[in-house]
């Protein structure tokens, strides 16, 4: 039987492993979701490094300030000078970044001067400022005196316009970085994951026995994952086909073999049983039907005999002295007259005619359709030729032999076989008592001289 | 550390009732010079010639059993300082009533007592020569802003007398404005005006005392709020004591090494 491929997966088969989530896709989104989460408070800490830099610029610029107010506060505190101490004040107030002016006297606790910029928040100074305090100290020539306390501060939220850039660009940055991360993680986990997975599976659903080819990937994708587990996997796999398609195929020819082995076989059973069968119905040795072949033709010819209501001759032959001729010269020797007879039979006898050894050295001959005279010139015949024919023996000795034969005819068919056998082995004991080799016909009705 | 110590050390002696000797009086007055009442400009104090008045109170902290201490400050400052009892008293000052609110002054008979001050002084306007401005002790009359130092009494009265008055914080220079012609006139304590015209004459030729004086009044040691306060009898002792002090020989003495002139 010839190897019919079987169909690959089916289409239900082949969206089951369509529908499967790519790897890649959920290892891309957990790490990329723990990339995030990590940004996010990478950029959060960046943020408030920016803050908290912002915040100390803020005061060192307020601290900067201190350096250029710092001795005319000092002079006009000294002074008591309240319109100079308003003057200054104003001044700081004016500075871009400082936001509250306040100048005070800690001792007393008496603020001199308190300014604000309108945009100021109306909360008192505390964690929402920058604020940069100093003590005033008016230097003399006895030393230096402290005269008061100053403090600029500016809101917090004036912090914020100008970290506002970096936070922005930050964010930015940090989005830019996310999404570049992710192209570049989806471009090389597609190329390097997804695809030689996809295209596997797609070969190796597509695999279908008995037209087997190796799997493979797309020669791109292939030059991405060389020597990558992706290969070895597909080898792996195509060395696993090679051993189904292989077994596949020793047990198709196996099973070749043994169909013509039994084919042959049954042939050969056949020809024993047919031989068998001949050799049933043949006697061995003079190649003639033996009692059971003979019986067999007998019964097919006087059926039809019975039948048609032709005339049935049946001739029984005896070899005169024939355990004489084993005493003398041997089985062998009998063998070679029994086969003698049997020549003669053969070829005296027409076709239709039916020779058989019925046992022993006692052989008949059926002639179908026949007249007793046609019957009685057959046997006439054939006791003449065997009489006349020399046997050689082994030992090249030429002996000779005769036959006796009896006749019995069954003028309309309708006389059983056994009737039959019976009147032409009566007419053989008489041709015997007779004087042998010679052919006597039974019952009465016919005589033979 | 040490000084306060020995401050509560003192207090204890004056409760308990003994000698307040060591108890300390801070007071303040300016740094200006004000011959001979106080002598030398700024911060300094030459415990050689200090002053007048500083010797003056030497001899009243004997006979009141205290010791004084003395810081210079700008005037105003020192007002402040007493204000808020960062100084026990100031000299030299007037009797102002706004200055009741804070400064107290030696009393008789709901009046300041003029027994008890340290001296009588004048004011005097100091102008260019050529000024246009006119004072006959009762009117003034002026174009020109008028200046004074930064927290005396006196911008009170040139305010009433209708000028526009320009408080100064340096006499010096301020004197430089009247002769740039910045000032009309400044109003000076007569003595401190002469100490620095004195030291400048060639610049300060051109300046002219104005008569009659501005004013005339006695000067007071003003002691705090919270000192007489806290120490009532103490203050009206060193009050009493200047007055005895400067009937003493050693304070004739003292005018004598001053040479007490003006």
């Amino acid at each position: 039987m010839a190897a019919r491929p079987e169909p690959a997966l089916d289409g239900a088969q082949q969206h089951v492993f369509a529908s499967r989530h790519a790897v890649v896709d959920r290892l891309f989104l957990r790490a990329f979701g723990v990339y995030i989460v990590f940004a996010v408070v990478l950029t959060l800490v960046l943020v408030a490094e920016v803050f908290f830099s912002a915040k100390d610029q803020v005061r060192q610029e307020l601290a900067g300030h201190e350096q250029v107010f710092r001795r005319a506060l000092a002079r006009a505190l000294w002074d008591m000078d309240v319109t100079q101490l308003d003057a200054l004040a104003r001044g700081a107030i004016d500075v871009p970044v400082i936001e509250l002016v306040r100048i005070h006297d800690p001792t007393s606790n008496r603020v001199f001067v308190e300014l604000r910029k309108p945009t100021a928040p109306a909360a008192a100074s505390g964690d929402a400022w920058v604020a940069h305090r100093f003590p005033i100290r008016f230097e003399h020539a006895g030393g230096s005196t402290v005269v008061g306390e100053a403090e600029f501060a500016a809101s917090g939220a004036a912090v914020l316009p100008r970290i506002q850039r970096s936070i922005a660009l930050l964010v930015a940055l940090a989005l830019i970085k996310a999404l570049a991360m992710w192209l570049i993680f989806r471009w090389f986990a597609r190329r390097l994951v997804r695809d030689p997975l996809a295209q596997l599976t797609q070969a190796a659903v597509a695999v279908a026995p008995g037209a087997a080819r190796p799997i493979d990937m797309q020669p791109a994708t292939r030059r991405a994952v060389e020597g990558t587990e992706f290969e070895a996997l597909r080898d792996a796999f195509n060395a696993l086909i090679e051993r189904i398609e292989s077994n596949r195929r020793r047990f198709a020819q196996l099973s070749g073999q043994l169909e013509e082995e039994v084919a042959t076989r049954t042939r050969e059973l056949q020809a024993a049983n047919e031989r068998l069968g001949a050799l049933a119905a043949t006697d061995p040795l003079t190649l003639l039907a033996n009692r059971r072949g003979f019986e067999s033709f007998a019964a097919i010819v006087m059926a039809q005999a019975a039948r048609s209501a032709d005339p049935v001759a049946l001739v029984s032959f005896d070899v005169d002295h024939f355990k004489s001729v084993n005493d003398a010269h041997g089985h062998d020797a009998g063998d070679r007259v029994l086969q003698a007879l049997a020549d003669s039979l053969r070829h005296a006898s027409r076709a239709a005619d039916v020779a058989a050894r019925l046992g022993g050295d006692e052989f008949a001959l059926m002639l179908p359709r026949t007249t007793a005279e046609e019957a009685a010139e057959v046997a006439e015949r054939v006791r003449a030729a065997f009489a006349t024919r020399p046997v050689m023996l082994a030992s090249g000795r030429e002996i000779r032999a005769t036959v006796s034969a009896g006749l019995a005819l069954s003028g309309d068919g309708s006389a059983a076989l056994a009737t039959l056998l019976g009147q032409a082995d009566e007419a053989l004991y008489e041709a015997k008592n007779a004087g042998r080799d010679q052919l006597r016909s039974g019952p009465k009705q016919l005589r033979l001289a | 550390m040490l000084r306060r110590a020995l401050a509560a050390a003192a207090l204890l002696a004056a409760a308990l009732g003994a000698d307040a000797a060591g108890h300390v009086v801070r007071l303040s007055y300016e740094t200006k010079a004000n011959p001979p009442r106080y002598l030398g400009e700024g911060t300094t104090i030459d415990p050689q010639r200090p002053g007048l008045t500083i010797e003056l109170l030497r001899l009243v902290e004997p006979r009141v059993g205290v010791r004084f201490e003395f810081v210079r400050v700008p005037w105003a400052r020192s007002m402040y300082l007493l204000e808020t009892n960062q100084v026990d008293g100031v000299f030299h000052g007037s009797w102002v009533a706004e200055r009741e609110r804070f400064a107290a002054y030696p009393m008789k008979d709901g009046r300041p007592d003029a027994s008890r001050s340290i001296f009588t002084q004048s004011y005097y306007l100091y102008a260019r020569k050529g000024t246009r401005l006119a004072w006959n002790g009762e009117r003034l009359a002026t174009e020109g802003p008028i200046g004074t130092t930064r927290g005396y009494s006196v911008a009170k009265r040139l305010r009433t007398l209708g000028a526009n008055v320009e408080e100064e914080n340096d006499l010096p220079s301020s004197l430089r404005k009247v002769l740039a012609g910045r000032l009309e006139a400044y109003a000076e304590l007569e003595n401190m005006a002469a100490a620095e015209i004195a030291r400048h004459p060639e610049e300060m030729r051109d300046l002219v005392k104005l008569q009659p004086a501005l004013r005339t009044e006695p000067y007071y040691l003003l002691l705090s709020k919270g000192f007489v306060a806290r120490e009532p009898a103490l203050a009206e002792r060193i009050w009493s004591a200047i007055g005895e002090a400067l009937r003493s020989a050693e304070y004739r003495e003292l005018e004598r090494k001053y040479g007490s002139a003006t």
